[in-house]
């Protein structure tokens, strides 16, 4: 289709040529934008290393502090070990190195067993179990709970602890041990509430 | 900013200027300094040929026309100057660029502005003027034809 003069005109509209005091100034003006590097506050290689050094040094000083779970405790002290750092094994790894000790102490294993000093290795284990109670941390009784869990319980103190009548018996057995012991109760000072 | 970004200013620059001028911005200049500024930030992130680079900077004149609009809608300038009763088709730097047919643009709706300004000035084509109007090839064509219709009859008309 031929172009008729009106389509050309539209397009010399397109055509005219930027002033060259604008064109100059917009150059200008470009050349800044571009050669600004692209605002980044923290690259990717800095946030990586700031997370590597903080897991390093977070990792240490939990290693240090003996506060890692026992596998992660005693491979870090292993690691801190190779570069002359003493960081604590965990108490069941403390306690398995001294029982292996004591066996290689008193005969060996294996086969060669059977040979061992039998009570003088049990003695040495006993031994060992005393000095690193295995598995102390996570099966120890826990606050609040059993039979030593209120100290104050069981104590012969009469101030103290539950009275004798508490829990489950008969009004008469009750009624028998409150006779017994309410004048010893009678002489305790009064209780402290916000103790 | 490259010599990428240069050369695409001294190619393309004359009609995005054609473009803000047609479609009557009122400080086309101004404007064309800050489409190529924005060139310049993303070009890095262009990749295409030549019609795709011609298609990526009129939308980006497109978008901030709009956006120029928008802002003088929103804050519109106060002046204590004598409004003429008749739009001057002719700002004094635009002085001698085809008066006649810019008269008659400027008479034309704003949507058959749009369209024939992006088909025959920017030398956008079909599709790609569809694409940053946000209309259909089909609504453009209309467009097109009932533009040029009212282009003819006004320009043929004496001055």
């Amino acid at each position: 289709m031929m172009e008729d003069d009106l389509t050309r005109r539209l397009r010399a509209l397109g055509d005219q040529p930027v002033p060259p005091a604008t064109s100059a100034d917009h150059l200008t003006a470009m050349a800044s934008v571009g050669a600004r590097p692209e605002r980044r506050r923290f690259g990717r290689v800095a946030v990586g290393l700031a997370a590597l050094t903080g897991f390093l040094v977070g990792g240490s000083g939990l290693a240090m502090a003996g506060a890692l779970p026992a596998p992660a405790q005693d491979a870090a002290a292993s690691v801190l070990a190779q570069v002359g750092v003493d960081a604590p094994r965990s108490p069941s790894s403390a306690y398995g190195q001294c029982v292996s000790a004591a066996s290689k102490a008193h005969g060996g294993a294996g086969a060669e067993a059977e040979e061992v000093d039998n009570s003088a290795f049990r003695d040495a284990k006993a031994a060992c179990k005393a000095e690193h109670p295995k598995g102390a941390k996570a099966h120890g009784p826990k606050e609040g709970k059993g039979p030593q869990a209120n100290p104050k319980a069981n104590d012969g103190d009469p101030c103290t602890g539950p009275p004798p009548w508490a829990g489950r018996m008969t009004s008469a057995e009750k009624a028998a041990a409150k006779a017994e012991h309410e004048p010893a109760r009678a002489a305790c000072p009064p209780d402290d509430e916000e103790g | 900013m490259g010599a990428g970004a240069a050369e695409v200013y001294l190619r393309l620059a004359p009609g995005v200027l054609g473009y803000l001028r047609a479609e009557r911005a009122p400080e086309p200049e101004d404007l064309l300094g800050e489409v190529f500024l924005q060139v310049a930030r993303d070009l890095g992130r262009f990749s295409g040929d030549d019609d795709a680079c011609r298609r990526w900077v009129f939308t980006i004149a497109h978008h901030r026309l709009v956006d120029d609009r928008r802002r003088r809608h929103a804050r519109p300038q106060r002046t204590d100057a004598q409004v003429p009763d008749v739009a001057d088709p002719r700002p004094a730097d635009e002085a001698g660029l085809d008066p006649v047919l810019r008269g008659a643009l400027a008479a034309l709706t704003p949507d058959q502005r749009e369209v024939v300004v992006l088909r025959f000035v920017a030398d956008l084509s079909l599709e790609d003027t569809a694409g940053i109007t946000g209309r259909t090839v089909g609504a453009v064509k209309s467009l097109q034809v009932r533009a040029l219709d009212n282009l003819r009859k006004a320009v043929s008309l004496p001055a």
